[in-house]
Formats: C-alpha cells, sequence, structure tokens
C-alpha cells in the first residue's frame, strides 16, 4: 500500500487539531495506515471483518474527538494508542457477548443476531435518519457552527472568521440560537418519534 | 448531566425505553431546559459522529481488499516458483553443458606435446639407433606422430637401458595422434612410471591426460591430485586449476623441453 508522504505523530495531532482539509487528508492517511493491524488483531481473536470495520471506525472517532478537545497526551506511538482503544472495544464487545459462559450459545446467538440484525440495522437507521432529518432542518450555518464549536470543539475566537462574522459575540449569539432552534426541533421530532414507535 | 441522564438519553435516542420510560422522559424533559440543552448538544455530537463516520466508511471503501493482497501476494509468489522451476532446469542445463564442454575441451587446451630432446645416451652408442631416433623426433616435432610412432617403438623394443624415454615420448606420440589413442598411450606412460624416476612427473600428467580424455574423470582427477599435492613438481599450479575447474584460458601448464644432456641424465 503506497503512502505518499509519511507524516510524524506530532505532523498528524496538529493537523489534525488545525482543521480543514489538511485535517482529512491527516485522517486518511492514519485509517489506511492502521487498518490492518487492527483487522489482524480481531480477525485473531474470534472477530471477522465487519466487527474490525466497526471497532476500528469507533476508535478514530474517539481518536479525532480526543484531539479536538486537546485531551489527547500521548506516551506513545499514535498505531499504538489506536490499537489499545480497539483492544478495549473489541474486549468489551466480546465480554457482553460472552455473559453466559456457553460457546455454542454464544454461535447461535450470532446466528440470532445476524437474522435480527437486518432488523435492528433499519430501526438504528430510521434513528440516524431522524436525527439527521432534525439537524439538517437547520440551516447550514446554523449546522456549521454547532459542529464546529460542539463537535469540532472549535472556541468562538476560531469559528468567528470561519463563518465570516465580524467578532467572537456575533458567533455566541449565533450558536445560541442555532441551539435553541434545534431544541424546539428535537423536542417536536422526539414526539413524533414517540408516536411512531 | 450525569451518567444515568445520558444513558436514559441514548437509550431514548436509540429506542431502547419502554413507553412508560418514554413518556416520563418526556415529561421530565418538559421542566429542564438544561436537559433539552444537554440532548442537542449530545444530538449535534452524534450528528458529527456520523458524518465523520461516513467519511471513513469512504476511506474503508478505497482501500483494497486485504484477501485480495493477501492473494496478490501467494500469487506472486505461484508466480516466483513456476518461473524458478521453469529457470531452474534451464540454468541446471546450461550449467552441465558448460562442464561438458569444459571437460571435452580440456584434453584439447592443455595437452602440448612434450619438448624433444637431445640425443640419448643410448642412441649415441648406436648410430643406427641415433638415425632413427632423429628421424622419430622430426616426425614428432613436425607432429606427424603417426609416422613417428613406428619409429619409437623400433627404437623401444631395442632399448637396452631400462630408461624408457621411448616408452614416454611413445605415449605422448599416441596421445598426439587425432582421435588419440589413449589405452596405448596409458601403457606406454605407465611403463615410464615404473622406471624411470627423472620423467615420473611428466608421466602423470600425461597419463592424467590421457585418462581424462578416454572419459575416466575420476582416475584422471587422481593424477591431478598426486600433482597438485606436490610442490613444485612438473605442472604442479596446472592441477591445481583443473581440480578446481578454472576457466580454460587461465589453466597455466608447461610443456618443458626435456634436456637429456643434463648432468642428471648422464649418469
Amino acid at each position: 500500500m503506497g503512502w505518499g508522504r509519511l507524516y510524524t505523530d506530532n505532523e498528524i495531532i496538529s493537523g489534525i487539531r488545525k482543521g480543514g482539509s489538511q485535517s482529512e487528508v491527516l485522517l486518511r492517511y492514519v485509517y489506511k495506515k492502521n487498518w490492518p493491524m487492527i483487522l489482524k488483531m480481531i480477525v485473531q481473536n474470534n472477530g471477522n471483518e465487519e466487527d474490525a470495520r466497526d471497532i476500528y471506525q469507533e476508535t478514530i472517532i474517539i481518536f479525532y474527538e480526543q484531539i479536538k478537545k486537546g485531551k489527547l497526551e500521548l506516551n506513545c506511538k499514535i498505531s499504538t494508542y489506536l490499537y489499545a482503544v480497539s483492544r478495549n472495544l473489541w474486549n468489551n464487545a466480546l465480554k457482553k457477548q460472552r455473559a453466559k459462559n456457553n460457546y455454542y450459545q454464544f454461535v447461535q446467538e450470532r446466528e440470532e443476531q445476524k437474522q435480527d440484525s437486518h432488523i435492528s440495522v433499519l430501526l438504528k437507521q430510521e434513528k440516524a435518519d431522524l436525527l439527521y432529518s432534525c439537524i439538517e432542518q437547520l440551516k447550514e450555518d446554523c449546522r456549521k457552527i454547532l459542529v464546529l464549536s460542539i463537535f469540532e470543539s472549535k472556541s468562538m475566537k476560531e469559528i468567528y472568521p470561519l463563518m465570516g462574522f465580524q467578532n467572537e459575540q456575533i458567533a455566541r449569539n449565533k450558536k445560541h440560537k442555532c441551539l435553541n432552534y434545534l431544541k424546539k426541533i428535537v423536542f417536536r421530532s422526539v414526539s413524533e418519534a414517540d408516536i411512531l414507535d | 448531566m450525569d451518567g444515568k441522564e445520558e444513558e436514559k438519553l441514548w437509550n431514548y435516542l436509540s429506542g431502547k425505553q419502554t413507553d412508560e420510560e418514554k413518556r416520563l422522559f418526556l415529561l421530565h424533559l418538559a421542566d429542564n431546559d438544561e436537559l433539552k440543552e444537554e440532548m442537542a448538544v449530545s444530538l449535534v455530537r452524534h450528528y458529527g459522529r456520523l458524518k465523520l463516520k461516513e467519511k471513513l466508511e469512504e476511506v474503508h471503501k478505497s482501500l483494497p481488499d486485504i484477501v485480495d493482497h493477501r492473494s496478490k501476494r501467494i500469487w506472486y509468489w505461484q508466480m516466483a516458483a513456476v518461473v524458478l522451476i521453469l529457470l531452474l532446469p534451464t540454468c541446471l542445463f546450461f550449467f552441465w553443458e558448460d562442464q561438458r564442454i569444459w571437460q571435452e575441451n580440456l584434453f584439447n587446451h592443455v595437452f602440448k606435446p612434450y619438448g624433444t630432446a637431445d640425443l640419448l645416451n643410448a642412441a649415441k652408442q648406436d648410430s643406427s639407433l641415433e638415425h632413427v631416433w632423429n628421424e622419430a623426433m622430426r616426425y614428432y616435432e613436425a607432429g606427424s606422430y603417426a609416422r613417428a610412432i613406428p619409429l619409437l617403438m623400433q627404437l623401444n623394443g631395442q632399448d637396452i637401458t631400462p630408461s624408457s624415454h621411448y616408452s614416454f615420448y611413445l605415449g605422448v606420440a599416441y596421445l598426439g595422434l587425432s582421435p588419440p589413442e589413449t589405452e596405448k598411450a596409458i601403457e606406454s606412460l605407465q611403463r615410464v612410471l615404473a622406471i624411470n624416476k627423472e620423467l615420473s612427473q611428466q608421466a602423470r600428467w600425461y597419463i592424467a591426460l590421457a585418462y581424462w580424455q578416454q572419459g575416466d574423470i575420476d582416475i584422471a582427477k587422481k593424477y591431478f591430485k598426486d600433482i597438485a599435492n606436490q610442490q613444485d613438481v612438473y605442472n604442479h599450479e596446472a592441477a591445481k586449476d583443473i581440480l578446481n575447474q578454472k576457466s580454460l584460458e587461465s589453466i597455466q601448464f608447461i610443456p618443458a623441453p626435456y634436456n637429456l644432456s643434463s648432468p642428471v641424465n648422464k649418469e
């Protein structure tokens, strides 16, 4: 697998924290580089490729969020960190599945889950669709400012120039307005979902 | 928002609450603006994760299949094995062919008739023998071994002293024929080994060549080994080169002329 340019761990972390297109490039780089290692670990521990994909993506999301929040303090390599997080996530998933200490029951349940998974996936997808529909009722600038401030953990100082505002206070006010509007949407949508269920 | 509230929130969002739980939760939300805000924030965070997951899924789709990678690796190894299997006999063929050509050409490259000698002591005693000897040597030097051989045989038969110089040159002459008569050459040269110390080194060399030309490579190698194991004997270095299968061009050998008038031979 060709990596193109190689990045150091410090470059990766600072680049993702800054955001922008470079952040996406770096995240892609990290993802591609460490996937084989995680896949191997999970497959060698009673998992399959699909399990590995889910666990790995969850790991990368955790990694990303920790960087954005400024909470990632590594005293090891990024690959070591990702491996440790993936392993923990997978072990927790296995523990839940193996609660009854019965291998055959575990296998049977896995089979049943496979059959049910079709239904459960739909339900999850329905909820995801509902959530998307809530968020996407917001205008794009509202979505953007909420995602930048909440998910990307950017400060108003960083956000206002990105949004084209004149100062931080304007950005802060905008965020407040958008969040209020979202609460109204969620409340209304939660009620509808409740009725549907 | 504590862990329990968050759990309720996610249970509600993922649809795991019962109807009663949902009703109570909604009731709780109605009077709890802070919780609504936390719920909205959590929703945004969840949305961000979903969007990121979509991007990661796109990246994942662009990954080469690990299985394909493995099969490609296996395929490359299989191809390498096939190429090796096909090439190996070819390489071996050319190697053996080189060996065969080397073996066949060794005699032609290395065989050179031994230099002619001065008049033999015995020949000096008998003028008729001297005549025969001179004529034999003339033919020998000219490469006319077929004519030299009968004369040398005549001399050999009349040789009083068993010095077998005649046998030596007879043996070399047999090897000079085209094709060489290796058996006769060996027979003549073996006589030299038995009775002539001075020419035994040279005889050993030509016996080795005779056996080699005959195809008795192992016997030839034994003679070459004897020569190679003794320092300062005739064609000691050449014997070593042959045993080490050096290229024909690099084998240095010496068909030194043999001077019978030297003090050693006047005993």
